[in-house]
């Protein structure tokens, strides 16, 4: 089994790389000639487009990491008929390899998503068109001849953001005449919105928003529950009655309304959101660490190492929390259903990510309108959302509910 | 055993019950929305928010005040004549008046037997009170303007003077000087005295006894369901002009648009405000038994370019004003204008409903209207080249003009809930991307992105406007920041303030045409901001609404007039 | 049961102070001025300074605290200036519509939950069963704002089945008490149901998971061995024991449920808490915010301490805890 999923794998990585061939020589081109601009001193260029273009340039590095490890899989499945199980059996609880793949996942989705997110296509004709239909695009090629570097990569750059798409008008070319604009016809996999915008390019980079809003929230409620848990576990009990009292109040308040009140006060930029579900979620970690460590401080080698003499700091390093794992990323898997599902309630009330940014939410708010003219465009991010949290709750139960 | 069947049998019986109960629901409720076609004696309007107050003296909301003109009586009262684009004033609580000290004062003689709902008389002292209590600044009256624009420097003796009350149904207006609006501006909703009076002035605007009116116009406010239903009954001792003829009224909030839209296809509702275009013309296809009305047009909406330099000017508290980095040159926000396809924009969102904008005076008014003006037009290369000719340039290579180290990069503030402004405000960003403008896009809730425009604190905010009736543009275009506060660009120019403080001294507003069709050159050639479009606003009215006159004045101020249609 | 139930209540009122601070700190401590945020743009000066100082804007930090408290207490949450009457009242304006709201939609939850959760122990670890569970996994995890978008596109925009909005018709659909009451019904049909598969999702899981742990315990294998009827045993023996599971997680399920209810008012457009809350929210009203977060808390204390209660009643060992 573990071998189909292998060549599985493998081959959509290739059928990847051979869709995106272009895309992806385009990215390493951009690199390369980024990295002469810098030596031939038109720097101001390359760092000024890094933000537009530096995730293609990541995607492309990791795709190109991706398509190497699929190249080695199929090598092996050749070479040796079959692969060896070795390196299979998961490590912690089969944590890190889902983990990577999802990483790796997050960093390719400029290569994946065949449209730039936020780029509208004519109004007049690519509005609201049904999944699986088409419309004219215009794709540019670049013009070979004697360009200066800058120039050129230029051309690329822009190329790479654009890809195909309305763009192209007669301005863009005369603004950067090399690229050779021609008319093709695209093809939409899911649709596209009111704006003419590629839905299944936006669900990806949703996908994406949302997936780094979650992890981030999910890392600094870790920090904060573990720190918290542990001071009121270790720190005696007055600090123990005041922080537990402080977890009660937190809990009293639904999660979600005192998100809304904090983000009516302070704002919705993605770092405050960030902060604000982090210090709305962090109170069942809490109170888990906290009954680990009390249960743990009782234990014959706490009192040993400190006979011992090891600091405070050093028993919790060594003793406390390497116990506590377990239950802190079961907890946090939880956590990070929570904090997606919370996420996207948020920007769907219109108060969080803000649009043109893509995430699941908003995206189902700016369906709202087109309910009964396009389904696609309130259906498929609820699927998408719905499928996530259901993939992690299913994870969390086969890996940590009955473990073995 | 029997004990357990008989568990089993109750149990089973009362799920059928229920079961039973729930079907009969839905069928009658099934049925009963099939027959609601038959004829009704009440209108229902679908609105989107609830109304705030119905106090006169604090009510902002537009909805709130569409429902005041039907509840409190005034002296005079307002038409539009649209063939020649002006409006007039009719009486109301006035019978009629005359010009007396050539202009300057009115003497209105008042109608008799007009009574408040609680049964007492309308009478001279309320009108007296009335704009004594807007004019009180302890009151705090939001009408505040309005009402002591004609009065004496508006403190309470002069308020005593400057309205007299000759007898029980005769009352003199002694203006401050002749100007345009003295009619319109004697139209404020009057207040029943007998009521206010046992309130503390300072309390009134958290009395919870005023919260449902007590008026003398056609309608009464019978309940007010905080976000659900206003319901208005006929007042039936009005004369003010007759008891409306519809037993019921009811405004219905639905915040959400295409349940609103929704519920007019299935006559859940007979008059929604402000449809969108597309609906309209399905609305008719699909032959709903609905008319459309065109209102206006009445509302514009503009990318306001901050002219002056905003921090400096809430740094110095409004002392120091500096012309803004990026849009203090009046070539550069020409540029700007010619770099936005304003014909493509309302191509695609008001196809023959919108058109190019150039001024704040709309071309429903007729007679101030200057149609010899031809708006910018859409040419992204001279755009370019006035940059250019500007200082800005693209020296770094990054796609964004630049001049002197600063780059040509700012935010354009929306207000959030404006589906249309979110989608004009991101091709304006793709189409200034093209002359390599770099424009960010910052959604703000209302209350906090009109916060940020008072305090001048942005770059280019979209904002719109409906115009009133009466062209009075001081406080959008007086060149005193102080003052005028809406003067959203925070424009200044001596000829415009030169034509609105003539605007003020006129008799006959239709005579100062030829001083309004300069100000709009001026304003065409300033460009202070990028006007987008005039947008001319739907309502879907159900056809069995007979009289439902809906125009430019607004959608209920004939509400009284509207009856069933014969069948 | 005295002792318990006043350790119970002290309890709660002590989290409900320590919120009010909370809540009090969040307020003072984020950016710009109440009075001008809420509407101020066109008021007067002197109302501004007039409202600034009724609101006591104007008083040192603890004076404000003092105050803020004292009001709290006696039951004065402060004056909204959108709405332009005190907080309080246009709470318990809108409090009918949640009540009703939420309550029919924990009946519908436990119906729904607790007949698939008895159906999934029944069939233990058949066909059925994973089915079962997989089905209270997936309606456990849809977000309630999407479940209840579907719901209204399909059930009230396409077959046209159920109003799109609205507590009751125009004039409340009838004369007769049953018709005004069958209207309710019918308009809060979807909402319930939004509202309610969430949580059945949750219930289900629980009491499938606690009837199968009922079952295994030795008074119930004994009773089988006696030759009892399954069903007196299912009646008498599983289903109060395993209810009490239920009941917690009904406790703690409450704040999830006003959390549903927000987004399930503001789909459904109904005149509740949570469309009063989001209407705050986007007008920046402060002093609401504030009332509906403190509100909001004190239900869910409620919810607990009655859960807590009502679990102490079926399951003595609670009281010891």
């Amino acid at each position: 089994m573990r071998n189909v999923g292998k060549i599985f794998f493998a081959l959509v990585v290739v059928g990847v790389a051979t869709w995106r061939f272009q895309l992806i020589v385009w990215a390493i081109e951009s690199i390369g000639l980024s990295v002469v601009c810098i030596f031939i001193g038109s720097a101001g260029y390359v760092f000024g487009s890094i933000e537009r273009i530096g995730a293609y340039w990541i995607a492309a590095g990791a795709f190109v990491v991706l398509l190497v490890s699929a190249a080695w899989i199929l090598y092996r499945l050749f070479n040796a008929g079959r692969l060896s199980e070795e390196n299979n059996r998961s490590r912690s609880g089969g944590f890190q390899l889902p983990l990577r793949m999802l990483f790796m996942f997050v960093l390719i989705i400029p290569i994946l998503a065949p449209f730039n997110p936020a780029e509208q296509g004519d109004l007049s004709s690519a509005r609201l068109l049904p999944p699986l239909t088409g419309n004219r695009i215009q794709l540019a090629s670049i013009e070979t001849g004697d360009l200066g570097v800058e120039r050129l990569l230029r051309s690329i750059n822009e190329r790479i953001v654009h890809q195909h798409s309305a763009v192209y008008g007669p301005d863009f070319q005369r603004e950067v005449p090399e690229l050779n604009v021609s008319t093709s016809r695209s093809f939409f996999l899911l649709g596209t919105d009111d704006l003419g915008r590629d839905v299944f390019s936006r669900l990806l980079y949703a996908i994406r928003e949302s997936l780094v809003i979650g992890a981030a929230a999910v890392s600094l409620t870790l920090f904060l529950g573990v720190a918290i848990g542990l001071t009121a576990g270790l720190g005696g009990r007055i600090a123990d009655a005041l922080l537990m009292r402080l977890t009660d109040v937190f809990l009293a308040v639904p999660a979600l309304i005192l998100l809304l009140m904090l983000v009516a006060f302070f704002g919705n930029s993605p770092l405050l959101l960030v902060t604000t579900l982090a210090l709305t979620g962090w109170m069942n970690i809490a109170r888990v660490v906290r009954a680990e460590t009390l249960n743990a401080r009782t234990r014959e080698y706490i009192f040993i190492s400190k006979m011992l003499g090891k600091t405070p700091y050093q028993i919790v390093r060594l003793h406390i929390l390497p116990n506590l794992y377990p239950t802190i990323r079961s907890a946090a898997l939880l956590q990070f259903c929570s904090v997606l599902l919370a996420e996207a309630a948020l920007s769907f009330l219109g108060v969080g990510i803000q649009p043109p940014t893509p995430s699941l939410g908003n995206m189902i708010n700016e369906s709202l309108p087109y309910l009964t003219q396009a389904w696609w465009m309130s259906v498929l991010p609820g699927v998408v959302l719905t499928g996530i949290i259901i993939a992690a709750n299913a994870y969390s139960e086969k890996h940590f509910r009955h473990p073995g | 055993m029997t004990n357990h069947i008989t568990h089993h049998s109750v149990r089973w019986w009362v799920a059928f019950a229920i079961c039973l109960m729930f079907g009969i629901l839905l069928l009658y409720n099934g049925c009963s929305r099939k027959r609601s076609s038959a004829a009704k004696d009440y209108v229902v309007v679908g609105i989107e928010g609830d109304v705030d107050t119905f106090n006169p003296l604090y009510a902002e909301d537009a909805n709130a005040s569409d429902i005041i003109d039907l509840v409190f009586p005034s002296m005079t009262r307002t038409t539009f004549d649209s063939s020649r684009g002006a409006i007039t004033q009719i009486p109301s609580l006035a019978r009629s008046w005359e010009f007396l000290n050539s202009g300057k004062d009115i003497l209105f003689h008042l109608r008799s037997g007009a009574r408040w709902a609680d049964g007492s008389a309308v009478n001279a002292e309320d009108v007296q009170y009335s704009y004594i209590m807007y004019a009180d600044t302890s009151v705090g009256s939001v009408r505040q303007d309005a009402a002591s624009a004609f009065l004496k420097s508006g403190t309470i003796p002069d308020v005593r003077k400057s309205i007299e009350v000759k007898d029980d149904s005769t009352v003199i207006f002694h203006f401050d000087h002749l100007y345009a609006g003295e009619l319109f501006d004697a139209g404020l909703p009057l207040l029943p005295s007998h009521l206010y009076e046992k309130i503390e002035r300072n309390k009134i605007h958290q009395d919870s006894s005023l919260r449902i009116p007590v008026g003398a116009g056609p309608f009464n406010v019978k309940e007010w369901k905080p976000l659900q239903d206003i319901i208005l009954t006929p007042n039936t001792e009005s004369t003010l002009p007759h008891p409306g003829r519809y037993s019921q009224i009811i405004f219905r909030i639905i915040p959400d648009y295409y349940q609103r839209l929704a519920q007019i296809r299935s006559g859940e509702i007979d008059v929604l405000p402000y449809i969108e275009i597309a609906d309209a013309d399905a609305l008719i296809r699909d032959k709903v038994a609905v008319q459309i009305y065109r209102l206006g047009p009445r509302f514009y909406d503009a990318i306001n370019w901050n002219n002056i330099d905003g921090i400096e000017y809430a740094k110095s508290k409004g002392k120091h004003i500096i012309p803004n980095k990026l849009f203090g040159n009046k070539k550069i926000r020409q540029a700007l204008t010619m770099a936005i396809n304003r014909k493509q924009i309302i191509d695609a969102f008001f196809r023959s409903y919108g058109r190019v904008a150039f001024s704040p005076i709309s071309p429903m008014f007729r007679w101030a209207y200057n149609d010899s003006i031809r708006p910018l037009s859409y040419n992204p290369d001279s755009a370019k080249k006035l940059f250019a000719a500007a200082g800005w340039k693209d020296t770094d290579g990054d796609g964004i003009l630049d001049k002197d180290g600063k780059k040509f990069s700012f935010v354009l503030k929306i207000p959030s809930g404006n589906q249309v402004r979110a989608q004009i405000a991101a091709i304006v960003q793709e189409q200034l991307k093209a002359i390599s403008v770099d424009m960010k896009i910052e959604q703000q809730e209302r209350g906090a992105f009109w916060g940020a425009i008072m305090d001048k604190n942005f770059d280019a905010c979209i904002a719109g406007f409906n115009v009133p009736l009466q062209m009075q543009l001081d406080e959008l275009w007086g060149g005193d920041l102080q003052k005028s506060r809406f003067n959203i660009p925070s424009f200044q120019n001596i000829r415009i303030d030169e034509i609105l403080a003539g605007a003020r001294q006129v008799s006959q507003e239709t005579d100062y045409a030829p001083q309004w069709k300069e100000f709009q050159r001026i304003i065409e050639h300033e460009q202070p901001c990028t006007f987008l479009y005039w947008q001319t606003d739907l309502v879907a009215a159900n056809n069995r609404i007979h009289h439902a006159n809906i125009d430019a004045l607004g959608i209920t101020y004939n509400a009284a007039d509207w009856e069933e249609a014969p069948r | 049961m005295m002792t318990f139930l006043a350790g119970r209540i002290g309890t709660g009122l002590i989290i409900l102070f320590l919120l009010t601070t909370l809540v009090f700190f969040i307020g003072y401590a984020a950016p710009g001025d109440p009075v001008m945020l809420s509407g101020g743009v066109t008021m007067s000066a002197s109302t501004i300074f007039q409202l600034r100082h009724e609101m006591g804007l104007d008083q040192p930090l603890l004076t404000r605290y003092a105050r803020w408290i004292g009001q709290v207490v006696t039951g004065d949450f402060g004056y909204s200036v959108r709405q332009q009457r005190p907080v309080k009242e246009a709470i318990l304006d809108v409090l009918p519509c949640t009540f009703s709201l939420a309550g029919g939609a924990i009946v519908l939850e436990l119906i729904i939950g607790l007949a698939i959760g008895t159906a999934a122990a029944r069939f233990r670890s058949g066909t059925i069963d994973r089915v079962l569970s997989t089905v209270s996994l997936v309606i456990y995890t849809v977000p309630a704002f999407w479940l209840g978008i579907m719901l209204l596109s399909v059930f009230s925009y396409g077959l046209g089945l159920f109003p799109s909005s609205q507590l009751q018709s125009i004039n409340g659909g009838g004369n007769s008490t049953l018709e005004s009451l069958a209207d309710r019904i019918w308009h809060l049909g979807l909402p319930w149901l939004t509202l309610a598969v969430p949580g059945a999702g949750a219930i289900a899981r629980y009491f499938r998971d606690s009837l199968i742990t009922v079952r295994g315990e030795e008074y119930v294998l004994f009773a089988r061995s006696r030759g009892v009827s399954p069903k007196t045993i299912f009646l008498s023996y599983e289903l109060p024991n395993a209810v009490g599971a239920v009941i917690a997680v009904l406790g703690t399920e409450i704040g999830a449920l006003l959390a549903g209810v927000v987004v399930t008012e503001t789909v459904f457009a109904l005149p509740g808490m949570g469309r009063l809350a989001m209407t705050a929210i986007l007008t920046r009203d402060y002093p609401l915010i504030m009332g509906c977060t403190i509100f909001a808390g004190a239900v869910v204390i409620v919810g607990n301490l009655l859960a807590d209660v009502a679990h102490g009643f079926i399951d003595p060992r609670v009281r010891l805890a």
